[in-house]
């Protein structure tokens, strides 16, 4: 039975950086319980890996934030990814050179409360048509996991733990 | 890098993402991060200069190697894409906005905040930096701004005070692109405010204004003690008069020291704008704090 819920960990930079800068849509990677860990052992649920557990993925950059770790695996990676994001958004005419310059700054000057990891609670019914499967290809276990290219602001809610 | 060095300017930024991109442990943020304009055999000559500066020897794809590499080829391409005078003016419009967070804003004291307050500079400049919370009391529109007008901030600190009982520092600073410029800061003690059961430094300021604050009377209004956003017009004779005048004839007259506030426009035409305006009567809040035995 699929799940009624959906979640997703981000550092709050990437919210605020999806509100202003692309027209706030989301881009998420989620799965489909919290924390893999925790599922009923055999189930599909139990087998998505670490790397995108939602549960682990909190943990991770949430001892890099506290520790203040600039150079934290989740940090670095996170802050590739959105600076190499940032310079093909503004490539692709998606965004203006000011946003570009504005998100490469806030990448520039870490804050650790931007950096604090948020959940993204999603329910699926309202997301469920849009919902991409991830290639098995791709997914770091068996588990299924899912990618939602522009999921509206009022399609989930936002807690820390 | 020496094959950055060959690529014109205006691509060098690109090309470095495209590098960056393929250490990316999937396409983590979306399927297709390769950046289309650069050539993968660029990217991968950037990969092979950033691993000879790294000392990492091409074999090396450990977790740690791509991760010194990712940090690396990152912090070139903020520093390829964001000179100095880019990145000074990406900081002032995130300011004005209201994106940078507290720890970030350059923070200043009004010519006015000696003499009047006792809390000290650098409790003050804590009290922004590790603030709770902060809220908007007024948001200057472009145009405000442009007159320099700025948005107003309250910002809240919890602060256990010597005989251990809760008090709140609240500061109040306007926004100014990348700076705050404090305008006034209270020690405040939430016994007597009437308060909500979660109060949020704009609870605690508007409840402060209504035990410390006194009414002012503008045309057309019932007397308040904080006035937002009120429009009214002058008669002829009065349409000389500055913004400072106009503070000056609405202030109340009191007894005891005081301290207001505003921000108030003139039009041409006479008509006064009021952002917002309050009178704090500090000869009352003055003796309220020798109630709680905090007076220096």
């Amino acid at each position: 039975m699929p799940s009624l819920l959906l979640y997703s960990t981000n550092p709050r930079l990437k919210l605020m950086i999806q509100e202003e800068h692309r027209r706030d849509l989301h881009y998420v990677w989620c799965s489909e319980c919290f924390d893999s860990a925790l599922a009923p052992p055999h189930s599909l649920r139990a087998l998505v890996g670490s790397s995108s557990n939602p549960a682990d993925i909190y943990r991770g950059l949430k001892a890099e934030v506290d520790s203040a770790d600039k150079h934290g695996n989740n940090f670095t990676r996170i802050a590739g990814s959105l600076s190499v994001l940032a310079q093909k958004w503004y490539i692709a005419n998606e965004i203006a050179e000011h946003d570009r310059d504005e998100i490469l700054y806030m990448l520039m000057e870490p804050t650790p409360r931007l950096w604090t990891p948020l959940v993204y609670v999603i329910p699926r019914d309202a997301v469920a048509t849009r919902l991409k499967p991830v290639h098995p290809s791709k997914r770091s276990g068996t588990g299924r996991e899912f990618v939602m290219e522009d999921l509206r602001r009022d399609e989930f809610d936002v807690i820390t733990l | 890098m020496d094959t950055v060095k060959k690529v014109t300017k205006g691509d060098r930024a690109s090309a470095i993402a495209a590098a960056a991109a393929k250490l990316l442990p999937r396409p983590f943020e979306d399927e297709s991060a390769e950046i289309a304009a650069v050539s993968p055999e660029l990217a991968e000559s950037i990969l092979k200069d950033a691993r000879l500066i790294l000392k990492l020897l091409e074999e090396d794809d450990s977790p740690e190697a791509i991760s010194r590499l990712l940090n690396y080829l990152t912090q070139e391409l903020l520093h390829e894409a964001l000179p100095p005078e880019r990145e000074r003016e990406a900081r002032w419009r995130l300011g004005s906005k209201g994106l940078l967070p507290s720890a970030a804003y350059e923070i200043r004291f009004d010519r006015r905040y000696k003499g009047v307050f006792n809390l000290a500079r650098d409790r003050v400049t804590t009290a922004i930096r590790n603030s709770e919370a902060h809220e908007v009391v007024w948001s200057a529109s472009d145009e405000d701004a442009a007159e320099g007008k700025n948005t107003l901030l309250v910002f809240t600190k919890e602060v256990t005070s010597r005989n251990g009982g809760l008090s709140y520092d609240l500061v109040l600073a306007g926004r100014d692109r990348d700076r705050l410029i404090v305008d006034g800061a209270f020690e405040v003690f939430p016994a007597g405010l009437r308060l909500g059961p979660y109060p949020g430094p704009l609870n605690l300021f508007e409840a402060f204004v209504e035990a410390f604050g006194v009414p002012i009377s503008i045309p057309g209004r019932v007397p308040q003690k904080l006035i937002l956003d009120a429009t009214y017009s002058l008669p002829p004779s009065k349409r000389s008069l500055t913004d400072a005048d106009m503070l000056n004839q609405l202030a109340p007259r009191l007894r005891t020291e005081a301290w207001q506030i505003a921000s108030i426009r003139i039009s041409p035409l006479g008509v006064v704008q009021v952002g917002y305006l309050f009178c704090i009567d500090l000869g009352k809040y003055k003796k309220s704090l020798e109630g709680h035995n905090k007076m220096d």
